[in-house]
């Protein structure tokens, strides 16, 4: 039963996968790629990671899909259909690209899988409770993460820093604007 | 510590106002709408509650209190008021001889009453006045006195100011009898005692 | 049968042992049990969605000094059934140059949203459609799939308010949300699981409003405003703001799509009510102080459903009391508020939380 609903839920990833980068129109390739995201949502939880599938709907569906599609309605260009202009050459080098993604992908996996079958480890995912996570995140130990947890505070910090300094409205000496 | 003073002071705004809100939702008595076709007969309008005008008369005499100055007639954007006057003989005071009403033109604005330096003038509250032809909505208010009684077919020819010569007077056609005939159906108003 | 009321965690079991007995497999009695559920939960909804429009109708003529509906059935009860029949009559319009399969999922999306979280809501013991260890964070997650769906429907719409609408919407929901969280967060240490059956067991000696110190009169003080803006509910219904927007978002939106919105505004009003009530007011859990048995005893004779409802029906009222009682902000009011002013305030909530449960601050131990 389980393989019917994985293939079912991958097929709709695949397809919607598929729709995202051939529909011409960037809105829904963005709600294409909602459902994508959703969709691998859903693997995560077949696979009984239901803190990884939850963060994935929070952050990737909630998240950067709303951003993305913000920043597609502040758009003009939006709501036109695009036009294939790009050269042929183009369409090459992507599908070359694509190859090499998918060739990397493949051959990480399968050794990842081999390795695995080798060091006799089980491949069934291990749940892992909400409270292992976070004491594997901000342990200092050999398990732990906390270092890259800090560092990426502190990317975020940057960026956060940035984004305001970027939106800050420079006041005009001038006019002498008043700000609130 | 301007912020905190600040916020304080906005909440007890915004709890005061769901306390007066509150008040309102916990007693049903203080509700104003009216049930209205239900309700007809214990109908309660409030006061200053404006529908058509209607004249004023003394209590004492009996008489109208108008003097037929025409002043309401100018205030009237409408055109809405039809007067003609003549000298009383007893008193040497100018009355209406018609006072015309077309309530079908009046916007119930009130500038009228107001205009009236005489006190002759009021807002009544009656509002049900659907009339099966605008015809049956013109209406004679000085009708208590015997000249004024029920004939409508000289209205027009009137000597008081008229700002607008073709359109003021509604045109006399013969159907007029016919629908002063039918007056009597619509609804008259019950109340139509002074204050 | 009465025992069923109050262990509506028995009833389950009961339930689910009788399938598995009447069709031979677990997994079958699982795939029956979710149906029923579905079933359950959609005729749920669109009750739930009558009720409560209903409801805000008559509560908000009365805060007004009016009545309300008064004609469909005595005191307007059919009113909402009428108004859904019209709904649904309707015709569908799609405007013309509209995206019309974006126009037509961006209503589906948003009910879906609001519909799947209603599946985490505990109702009464054991009685979770979907039970996660991870409730409480999945819940918030798909909450704000919502935002997108009204995203698409403005600009599947064609329509340049409605865009505009869809963006404030959108705006507020993201910033909103923010609070929302974290002021659920706030609250997360303290019971330190985020399985909402769990949640309300860790109630039992009192409810957490009062049992985190400060913190959790504060976190509930902000997430009541923070959801209340999430709901695009006045004083935050900028989004809506009618004499600029003519109903923003959902302008272009008739018939079944446009009460796919209205279902989903009232059920998400619901949900953030059921939230608040599970986290802050302990679910289903009676009102007990301890040491008076006898009230206790008499306050257990409700049973947990009753106590659920009731005490969302209270927060749901508070929500409405606010729609008719404030002024609306303006938006860039909103973002001020939001961004300077709740957002700070809880995350020193939730600092303040982290220091009282490493402290071991609690009331009631
Ligand atoms: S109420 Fe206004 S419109 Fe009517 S008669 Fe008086 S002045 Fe004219
Ligand atoms: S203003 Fe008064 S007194 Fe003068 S004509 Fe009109 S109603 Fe009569």
């Amino acid at each position: 039963m389980e393989t019917l609903i994985f293939y079912t839920t991958a097929f709709f990833i695949l397809a919607a996968a598929g729709y995202v980068v051939t529909t011409m129109n960037i809105f829904r390739a963005a709600i294409g790629l909602t459902g994508v995201l959703a969709g691998i949502a859903g693997l995560y939880l077949l696979m009984n990671a239901q803190f990884l599938s939850a963060v994935q709907i929070t952050v990737y569906v909630g998240g950067i899909m709303v951003l993305i599609v913000f920043a597609i309605l502040l758009m003009p260009e939006a709501s036109m259909h695009l036009r294939r202009e790009n050269p042929k050459w183009f369409r090459f080098i992507g599908g070359v690209s694509a190859a090499l993604v998918f060739a990397v992908l493949a051959y990480s996996i399968t050794a990842f899988i081999g390795a695995q079958d080798a060091a006799g480890t089980s491949l069934e995912p291990a749940a892992a409770s909400i409270r292992e996570i976070g004491l594997a995140l901000l342990s200092p130990g050999g398990n732990g993460f906390v270092l890259p947890f800090e560092f990426v505070s502190v990317v975020l910090i940057a960026a956060l820093i940035g984004a305001t300094t970027i939106a800050k409205r420079t006041p005009n000496p001038e006019t002498k604007e008043e700000q609130e | 510590m301007n912020i905190f003073v600040k916020t304080l002071r906005g909440l007890k705004g915004l709890l005061s106002g769901m306390g007066l809100t509150f008040g309102y939702f916990a007693r049903p008595s203080k509700v104003i709408t009216q049930q209205y076709p239900e309700n007809r007969n214990t109908l309660k309008l409030p006061e200053r509650s404006q529908a058509r005008i209607d004249l004023i008369k003394n209590a004492e005499t009996g008489r109208y209190n108008c003097i037929a100055c025409g002043l309401c007639v100018k205030a009237c954007p409408n055109n809405s008021i039809e007067l003609t006057k003549f000298k009383d003989p007893e008193t040497k005071k100018f009355r209406p001889e018609k006072f015309v009403y077309h309530f079908e033109r009046c916007l119930v604005c009130g500038l009228c009453v107001e205009a009236c330096k005489f006190d002759a003038l009021r807002m009544t509250s009656e509002f049900e006045t659907a009339a099966w032809s605008p015809d049956d909505l013109v209406e004679i208010l000085n009708k208590d006195d015997p000249w004024a009684h029920d004939d409508k077919s000289d209205i027009g020819q009137q000597t008081a100011p008229d700002k607008n010569e073709q359109t003021a007077s509604p045109a006399r056609d013969t159907d007029r009898q016919e629908h002063t005939g039918a007056e009597e159906k619509t609804i008259q108003p019950k109340d139509r005692s002074p204050k | 049968m009465e025992s069923y009321i109050y262990r509506t965690d028995k009833l389950i079991l009961d339930l689910t042992e009788w399938l598995t007995e009447a069709t031979g497999s677990a997994f079958a009695a699982e795939v029956v049990k979710m149906s029923i559920a579905a079933a359950v939960l959609s005729a749920f909804v669109g009750l739930l969605a009558m009720i409560l429009i209903y409801i805000e109708r008559k509560v908000a003529g009365h805060m007004q000094q009016r009545v309300g509906p008064m004609r469909v059935g005595p005191h307007g009860i059919l009113q909402t059934v009428a108004d859904s029949i019209k709904l649904v009559a309707k015709e569908g319009l799609t405007p013309k140059n509209a995206d019309a399969f974006i126009f037509n999922l961006a209503p589906l999306l948003v009910f879906a949203s609001s519909f799947a979280c209603l599946s985490f809501i505990p109702f009464s013991p054991g009685m979770t459609i979907v039970s996660f260890n991870v409730g409480l964070l999945f819940i918030l997650g798909i909450a704000s799939v919502g935002v997108l769906g009204i995203l698409a429907g403005g600009w599947a719409s064609n329509n340049k308010w409605s865009v505009l609408g869809a963006m404030r919407s959108g705006a507020q929901i993201i910033s909103y949300e923010l609070s929302a969280t974290l002021a659920l967060l706030a609250i997360v240490p303290f019971f330190g699981t985020l399985d909402f059956q769990e949640i309300v067991l860790s109630q039992q000696k009192g409810w957490w409003i009062w049992r985190a110190p400060g913190v959790g009169l504060l976190g509930f003080l902000i997430y009541t405003i923070a959801s209340t803006a999430e709901c695009n509910r006045t004083p935050f219904d900028i989004a809506e703001g009618e004499s600029e927007l003519t109903g923003g978002f959902h302008t272009e939106y008739s018939a079944m799509k446009f009460a796919m919105f209205f279902l989903a505004e009232f059920i998400n009003i619901f949900i953030v009510s059921a939230i608040s009530a599970t986290v802050f007011f302990g679910g289903w859990m009676p009102f007990h102080i301890e040491g008076l048995d006898t009230l206790n005893r008499v306050f257990d004779l409700l049973p947990p459903i009753v106590w659920f409802f009731g005490k969302v029906a209270c927060l749901v009222f508070v929500v409405m009391w606010f729609r008719w009682t404030f002024p609306r902000l303006r938006v860039d009011q909103l973002m001020h508020f939001e961004w300077k002013y709740l957002m700070p305030l809880s995350l020193i909530n939730l600092a303040l939380a982290a220091i009282a449960v490493s402290a071991g601050l609690y009331f009631f131990n």
